[in-house]
């Protein structure tokens, strides 16, 4: 008989871990200002731009200061590219068609201080359509804009109701079908697990100030669809040495499921963690944040399943015997 | 081999042979036209041909076109050409398997994101409705309206230039538009703001015959000219061929395709000048049925129009039509039979279902126009499209080798059946995306990378699996089928839950969450397929032989 890593003694250590990951995690969002809502949750314009003269994020950004745009400015791709993200966040008030006028017709006086022309009075702003021609005119000659994103406010506010509104459903459908193909307790396991890797997945992105944008949360969702993954194979094995040996202790049971499918969970993660190192190393900025999530969760999603999961199947379990 | 093996196996080649006919034109050698301008520089056709160097590619200079061939021709590739100064367009010319009518293989289709182009988010303005008509609107009228504004947007889309334009209703009254591969965002901006207007004008018979048969004559394309500039090319050429009097003038008549939300011009009309009747001219429209018992178009006008309309109906002009002209387009033109002084009419006529709510749409429209705010927009150049492609492809590639080379070291024999099934996996993929008529976004690659990481899985699971059933003592044969067994439940449940998250991730509204989760689950079920049927195939004939003793794993 194989011996078994003796995983749930350690659950205390577990518990610390994941509190400690909490604090810390909640603590560095708070630090950070809060989590980062990118354009598609907040609302706002972000355009990638490439420039033809040699500038800095710092002479964007000053520049950008001196016409009162709170913009992120950063660099995008290889540094002699001389490309940049500018990003601005909406005011929640602001009205959608207002701030793309101005804020157009601020980029365009970034743009000839950029590149040395004298800066338009602020008095012209009135004749917005006149500028917005001359404009697009301006910025193919010195800038050439490669992608450029607008979001209003109500979009913003539509897709945080439903993506929390998918995240509910997920788990919802996802604990009925486990009840039916297991037993309710598991089910109640694997939603604390979910919960626990999606809080802390989230909390992460504050920590590392990652924007929160749409990939992101498919991000979450993929962690989530992972981690369950992995706690249904060591269920599936737990269910199965419970039938076969009735007489021995939970703990040992629970203890010998996690130990031979450990291999399994090793090497999937080995595979995977390869994938998505791939993607973080070769993919684009956007692709870059989300891989670095995705590496984050992956490695939660197996302490989760040992550490969350597992212990919480013992303790109903016990619950339900005693 | 016995005789159901064989059977399978003959399946399971037809299943290969006919996934890879289906990725043939996504990922093989493919042609493409540049038609060049007749004023093209030698600059600027040597810069084109620095863009496909000849080691790669093989071009063919033609008369006013260049031919490109080779790998990696994709749609992101021919919207960047169409961007270059002296190219008057780009076109993929239809691979072979495309063209087999039996195969229906299609190129992938490839996300705004990845290929370039616009997407616009468009909200009905309701607040200035509302104040207009002094009442609020419930939702169903305010979806009705948006309704109206997607017909009238369906009818300017094609001024774009794109090849396709989608359109369709969002959530709580929003449109959305997607252009792929537009050139010129701010005219298409300026084009979609706008109200639509709606008119109503006498039809001249005889003018729109003679127009007709000389562009039958005189005009040897297979369809009438779809773009603005080449339109009104031909209806000044027209115009000058048949010396029409300076109260009329010449449009297009537009049909729908049939079942489809497309339309096209379909032939010439003359038409007055003057407009008989303006589009709120009309109070309210709706569907129903003519004493015949078909489908018509009932409308009543307004107290003004009522006169207008009894004008435009009197002797004068009856046996002719009356055209409804909606932004320059002439969508419908009912024959004027009896004066109307009531101001209640009907327009009937062999009408389908489609055709009514289309005409009652726009006639409404004319009556109610609705602005259009915009609430969201994007637009990637074809260039960043094509850079996303290229390092998709780049960590595809890598991922892909790094980990062949590990399951390789790790289940040495077995590994490299794994291999040949994450191959499978990949063509199945590939296959199964194009062929569904799925969208791949950049998160889409995304899920494509990650998919090579969990499609291991479950051939871990079982490769895991057979190695204990071993270890417990089991001889070979048993161990691989106990191992199959068993894992195959392990297998189903875990992927069913992420196929329930992935399903769920399809629901979100946007378009690039839609892809990567369609990638994900067809990654999900494809290596499923593998590892459960084609594996387990290669196993089972592994099994067959007699003296097997030991298993590389």
């Amino acid at each position: 008989m194989e011996k078994s890593i003796k995983f749930l003694e350690y659950r205390y250590a577990g518990y610390i871990i994941t509190l400690l990951m909490f604090i810390t995690f909640v603590a560095g969002t708070i630090i950070n200002g809060g989590f980062n809502w990118g354009i598609d949750f907040a609302g706002g314009a972000k355009i990638i731009a490439k420039f033809n003269k040699d500038v800095s994020v710092q002479t964007i950004r000053a520049e950008l200061h001196k016409s009162e745009i709170k913009a992120e400015v950063q660099q995008y791709g290889k540094e002699d590219l001389n490309e940049y993200v500018i990003s601005t966040r909406l005011a929640p008030q602001v009205k959608m068609s207002e701030f793309a006028k101005s804020f157009m017709v601020k980029a365009k006086e970034v743009v000839e201080a950029v590149e040395g022309k004298s800066v338009i009075d602020s008095s012209k702003k009135k004749e917005f359509e006149r500028l917005e021609d001359a404009l697009t005119k301006s910025f193919n000659k010195k800038i050439e804009i490669i992608s450029r994103e607008e979001v209003g406010p109500s979009i913003g506010d539509y897709l945080k109701k439903s993506a929390l509104y998918l995240l509910g459903m997920c788990v919802l459908l996802m604990s009925v079908y486990l009840a039916f193909r297991f037993e309710y307790r598991y089910s109640i396991g694997a939603i604390l697990m979910i919960l626990h890797d999606v809080i802390l997945s989230f909390f992460f992105c504050g920590l590392m100030s990652i924007e929160i944008n749409i990939p992101i949360v498919a991000g979450i969702l993929t962690i989530f669809g992972y981690s369950v993954n992995d706690t249904i194979v060591v269920y599936d094995r737990i269910r199965e040495n419970v039938q076969i040996v009735t007489k021995q202790d939970f703990i040992e049971i629970i203890n010998k499921s996690i130990t031979q499918t450990l291999s399994r969970t090793i090497l999937t993660t080995v595979t995977t963690v390869m994938a998505v190192l791939c993607l973080y190393f070769i993919g684009e900025d956007v692709i870059n944040d989300f891989a670095l999530l995705l590496l984050f969760g992956f490695s939660t999603g197996i302490f989760s399943t040992i550490f969350v999961a597992a212990p919480a199947l013992y303790y109903l379990e016990r619950k339900r015997t005693a | 081999m016995n005789r159901s093996l064989l059977y399978r196996f003959l399946f399971i080649l037809f299943i290969i042979g006919f996934a890879v006919v289906l990725i043939l034109p996504t990922v093989g050698m493919r042609k493409m036209e540049v038609r060049l301008d007749k004023s093209i520089t030698t600059d600027q056709i040597n810069f084109i041909k620095s863009r496909f160097p000849a080691d790669k590619y093989r071009l063919q200079m033609k008369e006013d076109s260049l031919e490109v061939e080779g790998y990696g021709l994709n749609d992101a590739v021919m919207n960047d050409v169409r961007s270059f100064p002296g190219v008057a367009n780009a076109e993929l010319v239809k691979h072979w398997a495309e063209k087999v009518r039996f195969i229906r293989a299609k190129k992938i289709n490839l996300g705004l994101d990845l290929q370039g182009g616009m997407q616009l988010v468009l909200m009905p303005n309701f607040e200035t409705i509302e104040k207009r008509q002094g009442k609020k609107l419930s939702d169903s009228e305010k979806s009705e309206m948006s309704i109206q504004a997607l017909e009238l947007l369906r009818n300017r889309v094609d001024q774009f230039g794109v090849s396709e334009p989608s359109l369709r209703k969002r959530e709580s009254g929003a449109i959305e538009v997607q252009l792929p591969g537009v050139k010129d965002p701010a005219k298409v901006k300026k084009l979609i703001g706008t109200t639509g207007r709606v008119e109503y004008r006498i039809a001249n018979d005889e003018y729109s015959a003679k127009a007709n048969e000389w562009i039958k004559a005189n005009f040897k394309e297979p369809a009438l000219p779809e773009t603005k500039e080449t339109q009104s090319d031909l209806l000044s050429k027209v115009t000058k061929a048949v010396n029409l009097p300076v109260h009329l003038e010449f449009m297009f008549f537009y049909e729908r395709v049939p079942n489809s939300r497309k339309i096209f011009p379909s032939h010439v009309m003359a038409l007055e000048k003057a407009v008989s009747l303006a589009g709120d001219d009309i109070n309210k429209a709706y569907v129903g049925y003519d004493e015949m018992g078909r489908l018509a178009v009932h409308f009543t006008t307004t107290a003004d129009g009522a006169k207008k309309f009894s004008d435009a109906t009197s002797k004068k002009n009856h046996g002719k039509k009356l055209a409804i002209v909606i932004d320059n387009k002439v969508r419908s033109a009912p024959n004027i039979g009896v004066q109307i002084t009531t101001g209640q009419a009907l327009i009937q006529g062999d009408f389908s279902r489609e055709e009514v709510d289309t005409l009652t749409s726009i006639i409404k429209e004319g009556a109610l126009p609705v602005d259009l705010e915009k609430i969201e927009e994007r637009s990637v150049g074809p260039s960043l499209g094509i850079d996303s492609i290229n390092s998709g492809i780049k960590a595809l590639m890598l991922a892909f080798v790094i980990i062949v080379v590990f399951i390789i070291i790790y289940y040495k024999a077995s590994g490299m059946i794994a291999s040949l099934g994450l191959i499978l996996n990949f063509i199945f993929m590939i296959a199964m995306l194009s062929w569904l008529n799925f969208t791949l976004t950049m998160p889409g690659i995304a899920g494509f990378v990650l998919t090579i990481g969990m499609a291991v899985d479950a051939n871990v699971i079982i490769y895991e699996r057979i190695k204990e059933e071993i270890k417990a003592g089991k001889s070979v044969k048993l161990a691989i089928s106990a191992g199959f067994e068993r894992a195959f439940w392990t297998i189903f449940d875990s992927n069913l839950t992420t196929l329930i998250a992935a399903f769920i991730l399809s629901q979100f509204g946007t378009g690039p969450i839609k892809g990567f989760a369609v990638t994900l689950s067809i990654g999900i079920l494809c290596s499923m397929f593998v590892s459960l049927y084609i594996t387990k195939f290669i196993y089972e004939v592994i099994s067959q032989k007699s003296n097997l003793k030991k298993l590389s794993i």
